[in-house]
């Protein structure tokens, strides 16, 4: 009897061994263990030396399959790529669009960390760095007293600058214009190495107390205001009434820290009093020779140490950190920087997620075309085309129009926010630069190059995965009728799950728009009639300040367009900053929630509701008690009030403020009113929990002035100047805006983002659709020849159309219940949106019926257009044709 | 002139010896008869994708027979450029052997 190869010798060799020389191989095994046999090897040594040949042979499969020069595009790829767009311009259009709008879309995140995380001109090494507190994950800023410590003590810094901006009132034939500086030591520009273009910069005699006013003007307001007077230096400026003589005018690509024009000398009386007192400040300096950012930190927090072990109380918690110069603009978002944010990786993957769905999209396309080039590829493979050679062909091809949209994406991401921004009237800091850089472009390519594998690679992987027979059958068997299988009712029901995801998250963000957009119908403020400004007595101490704010108040309730003046430490509408608070837990009933609560708050005169006309829910209002030392009294809005009490009364309850880790700070208030919503929050003015503290004249400085006038509250800006400076030459009125001109770039920016977001979802379903078209009705038309036979023998038309049409209700339906839970949790979640209405679950409600609406009617149009066609054929023709 | 390999050559005249009938199986036997060198079909395929992809030789596949799973051969043929390579590398080896295969010989026999 002949001997047989080993079970487990043939299964190795077709498991192992793969790709379109296979089968020449395996019968070369074949006959090469017949060949043994045959000059007399033993059967035992035959087998062994057929598993030595078939595991050489998988090796070399594998190592060819892998040898760069089977993967490498060549030229003729490229040609065959550009020849690919210009036979299919429709499909290619698309493809371009598609992944032109979500390339730059998916790189902006790291884009615009890029451009904001940068070193400042002039310090190209990062020296420059700021230094501050983090209290928990709460950024606090260094005082007076710090900033004179760290001065003669850190070795790490060749030296420090400390700065407060400030926003002056340029006195100009009667009018004011506010203009942003700040008032700075003089070695700021020491350590920014900037000299002045004409005249010079501040020096440190200018810093003394009792020195003649100087200032030092930007290039644009020497240029606006001043014609570009080369004489300029020596001339007067009024600010505020008072006089200043400039001294110099700094280069046009100056603007410290981000937008500034003016700088006037920081003038502190005394050293602050001791480390954690005295004004706020913002320190930063730079790193002495031979310092690195990592000693300075630990030279700082050695500092910090030793201060917290003589006043614990002081710097409970606290940290201090030295970080890189950007930070000095943008709020500190955290020690790490933006990028260790948690929501910007969130942002990343979703910025990333458009672009994923257009890869789907533009895949499952290419998947409908690549499936009618399956014969092709069956050809090219029997003539010896190996899997790689026609993958690499296929990855070129694609890659050819990734690039092209990447392309268009980069000169879109290069050109577009600059102008927006600029067309928003947003003056982004002068140190930024939103041009594409080297970093930004190699992504880019990532990108695409990721793009070609998910839409073109994926698709040809599966119509190139078998052996030459196998896709000789396989292309027969679709001429046939059969179906192109799993994969694409999972990319339908995986392409219309994100698109039901993408469109639930717009609709539910159009409908947080418009259902927190500040309004008088919202909170009740009558934001257009009341101007808001802020206040400044400077250098004076408390009982001065006081003085000086009462007497101001007092002259602006005179005044006869005057309805109504108060003062907070944030009005309606404005960002009132966070604090964690717990209630009462033992006198609260069994249902009420345990905190912490996150409190948005804001200390308010005691008058402020009054003022502004806000009735009182319950409870009552403050007054003059509550301005004792020991009142301890607080009101709380509704939407704390019923989070954290539920129906019970909140009247007499007792809330405290806590640390993150659920620490008591502080002692406990008590709940005396509640109060509607006045709007704690920019972006959601109605939504969030608030809470007010009392607040008497001169206790804090700046103050914020919320004067409710007859008429347009801008005809009141300069007369407030004037009352202010007639009360008190110390006292500055800076940033006297309309209340709600002061969020309309918010909102400006919120409404772009919104119709940017639903532009894309757009365009996003748009090609979903179109894909699902695409899909369906290939897979349909490839039925011609089986509805053909089900015609004949004699099934209804109405049951095969309802046949054909079931799968794709069924593919959509599964998409539609995937998606569903996913564009809740995010929109509810994610978004915040609880407690705001009924307005957004029907706009999330109304976007996805509308989508699901879109879906299906394309999908019907889909499945009937070809089913038609078939049904109209002759069954005779269709087999004919088909078969 | 391209450059050829030991294991090259040895494939290259198995292809110019069995003329129609160079599938791998005959190639390996062919080397294996000739030679007394033992070669894997591993190398052996790997290197007439090698040779094949330098237009030395080409591919043609032939009918498939049935008991076999319906697996067809691969056979290969020398192309010109082929025929040129491996005459111009027999002619190199003839030409430095020339006059030295005597004392070639007598080095060999010469016990160490």
């Amino acid at each position: 009897m002949t001997p047989r190869r080993s079970r487990v010798g043939r299964l190795l060799a077709a498991l192992l061994i793969r790709g379109a020389e296979a089968p020449f191989i395996l019968r070369d095994l074949e006959d090469a263990f017949n060949h043994d046999v045959a000059r007399g090897l033993a059967p035992a040594d035959a087998r062994r030396r057929d598993l030595r040949n078939i595991l050489a042979s998988a090796g070399s499969v594998w190592a060819g399959s892998l040898r760069p020069s089977a993967w490498r595009p060549s030229l003729l790829d490229v040609r065959l790529g550009f020849r690919t767009i210009v036979r299919t311009p429709g499909l290619s259009f698309v493809a371009v669009c598609a992944l032109a709008i979500g390339i730059p879309v998916g790189l902006a995140p790291m884009h615009a960390v890029d451009a904001l995380e940068r070193s400042l001109p002039g310090d190209p090494g990062g020296r420059i760095r700021t230094l501050c507190y983090w209290r928990d994950s709460v950024h606090e800023q260094a005082a007076a007293g710090d900033y004179f410590l760290w001065r003669t003590s850190l070795r790490s810094f060749g030296a420090l600058a400390a700065y407060r901006p400030t926003t002056v009132s340029l006195d100009t034939g009667g009018t004011g214009r506010p203009i942003p500086g700040i008032e700075t030591t003089a070695s700021t520009f020491d350590i920014l190495r900037t000299p002045a273009m004409l005249g010079r910069v501040l020096r440190a005699d200018d810093e003394k107390s009792g020195a003649p006013g100087v200032a030092v003007i930007g290039h644009d307001l020497w240029r606006t205001q001043f014609g570009g007077d080369p004489n300029i230096v020596g001339r007067s400026l009024l600010i505020g009434g008072a006089p200043f003589s400039i001294v110099g005018v700094m280069p046009p690509a100056f603007r410290f820290p981000t937008s500034h024009e003016l700088w006037l000398p920081l003038r502190m009386s005394d050293d602050g009093g001791g480390p954690r007192s005295g004004a706020t400040l913002v320190v930063f300096g730079r790193l002495s020779d031979g310092a690195t950012p990592e000693s300075a930190q630990a030279e700082l927090q050695t500092l910090t140490s030793s201060l917290a072990a003589g006043n614990p109380d002081a710097f409970k918690r606290l940290r201090a950190a030295v970080l890189p110069a950007w930070h000095l603009t943008f709020g500190f978002p955290s020690p790490g920087g933006l990028r260790a944010l948690p929501e910007f990786s969130l942002v990343q993957v979703l910025m990333l997620a458009p672009l994923l769905v257009a890869c789907v999209n533009v895949g499952l396309l290419i998947l409908a075309r690549t499936s009618t080039r399956a014969s092709e590829f069956a050809v090219r493979t029997a003539l010896g085309a190996s899997r790689a050679r026609i993958l690499s062909q296929v990855f070129a091809e694609f890659m050819v129009l990734a690039l092209m949209a990447t392309g268009a994406g980069l000169l879109i991401l290069g050109w577009l926010p600059g102008r927006v921004l600029t067309a928003m009237g947003i003056t982004l800091p002068y140190w930024i630069d939103t041009g594409l850089t080297a970093a930004t472009v190699v992504r880019g390519l990532v990108l695409a190059a990721a793009c070609a594998v998910i839409a073109g690679v994926v698709p040809a992987i599966r119509m190139t995965g078998r052996s030459i027979d196998a896709n000789i059958k396989r292309v027969r068997a679709s001429r046939s009728g059969q179906r192109l299988g799993g994969l694409s009712s999972a990319l339908i029901v995986i392409d219309v799950a994100v698109a039901v995801v993408a469109i639930g998250v717009a609709g539910g963000l159009w409908g947080k728009v418009q259902a927190t957009k500040p309004s008088a119908s919202v909170d009740g403020v009558r934001a257009g009639e009341i101007l808001s400004v802020t206040l400044d007595v400077r250098s004076a101490p408390p009982q001065q300040v006081a003085r000086t704010q009462a007497a101001v108040f007092d002259k602006l309730r005179g005044e006869p367009d005057v309805r109504a003046v108060t003062f907070a430490t944030a009005l309606p509408r404005m960002d009132h900053p966070v604090r964690l608070m717990e209630i009462d837990q033992d006198a609260a009933a069994a249902a009420a929630p345990a905190g912490p609560f996150k409190v948005r708050t804001a200390r308010i005169a005691i008058d402020f509701f009054d003022a502004l006309e806000q009735p009182l829910v319950a409870g009552r209002g403050f007054d003059s008690r509550d301005l004792v030392e020991d009142a301890r009294t607080v009101i709380v809005n509704t939407t704390f009030a019923q989070r954290a009490f539920g129906s019970n009364n909140p009247i007499g309850r007792r809330v405290r403020q806590a640390a993150s880790d659920g620490a008591p700070v502080g002692p406990w208030l008590d709940i005396v009113g509640v109060v509607g919503h006045m709007g704690v929050h920019a972006l959601t003015p109605s939504q969030d929990d608030g809470m007010y503290l009392p607040l008497r004249e001169g206790g804090v400085n700046p103050v914020r002035l919320a004067i409710w006038v007859r008429g347009d509250p801008r005809v009141l800006a300069s007369r407030v100047h004037e009352l202010a400076r007639a009360a008190d030459p110390d006292a500055v009125v800076a940033m006297p805006v309309p209340l709600d001109e002061m969020f309309e770039g918010d909102w400006y920016l919120l409404e772009a983002l919104v119709l940017g977001v639903a532009l894309l979802v757009g365009v996003l379903l748009s090609l979903a659709a179109s894909a699902l078209y695409a899909i369906l009705s290939l897979v349909v038309s490839q039925r011609t020849r089986e509805i053909g036979i089900r015609v004949a023998l004699g099934a209804s038309q109405w049951r095969i159309a309802r046949d054909v049409a079931a799968r794709a209700v069924v593919q959509i339906g599964v998409g539609v219940l995937i998606g569903l839970p996913f564009a809740g949790a995010l929109s509810y979640e994610f978004l915040e949106l609880t407690g705001s209405g009924r307005s957004v679950p029907v706009a999330v409600a109304m976007a996805l019926v509308l989508g699901v609406s879109v879906m299906l009617l394309v999908s019907f149009a889909a499945c009937t257009v070809p089913t038609l066609r078939a049904l109209r054929i002759a069954p005779v023709d269709a087999l004919r044709t088909e078969g | 002139m391209g450059h050829l390999g030991e294991l090259e050559q040895l494939i290259l005249f198995a292809v110019t010896a069995l003329g129609e009938e160079a599938y791998g199986g005959a190639i390996r036997a062919h080397i294996e008869e000739r030679s007394g060198r033992v070669v894997s079909s591993g190398a052996i395929n790997t290197t007439l994708g090698r040779l094949a992809e330098r237009r030395l030789v080409v591919g043609r596949v032939g009918t498939p027979v049935s008991g076999r799973a319906g697996r067809p051969r691969k056979y290969y043929a020398l192309t010109p450029a082929g025929a040129r390579d491996l005459q111009d590398s027999y002619t190199t080896i003839r030409a430095m052997a020339g006059g030295v295969l005597q004392r070639l010989n007598a080095l060999a026999e010469k016990k160490s």
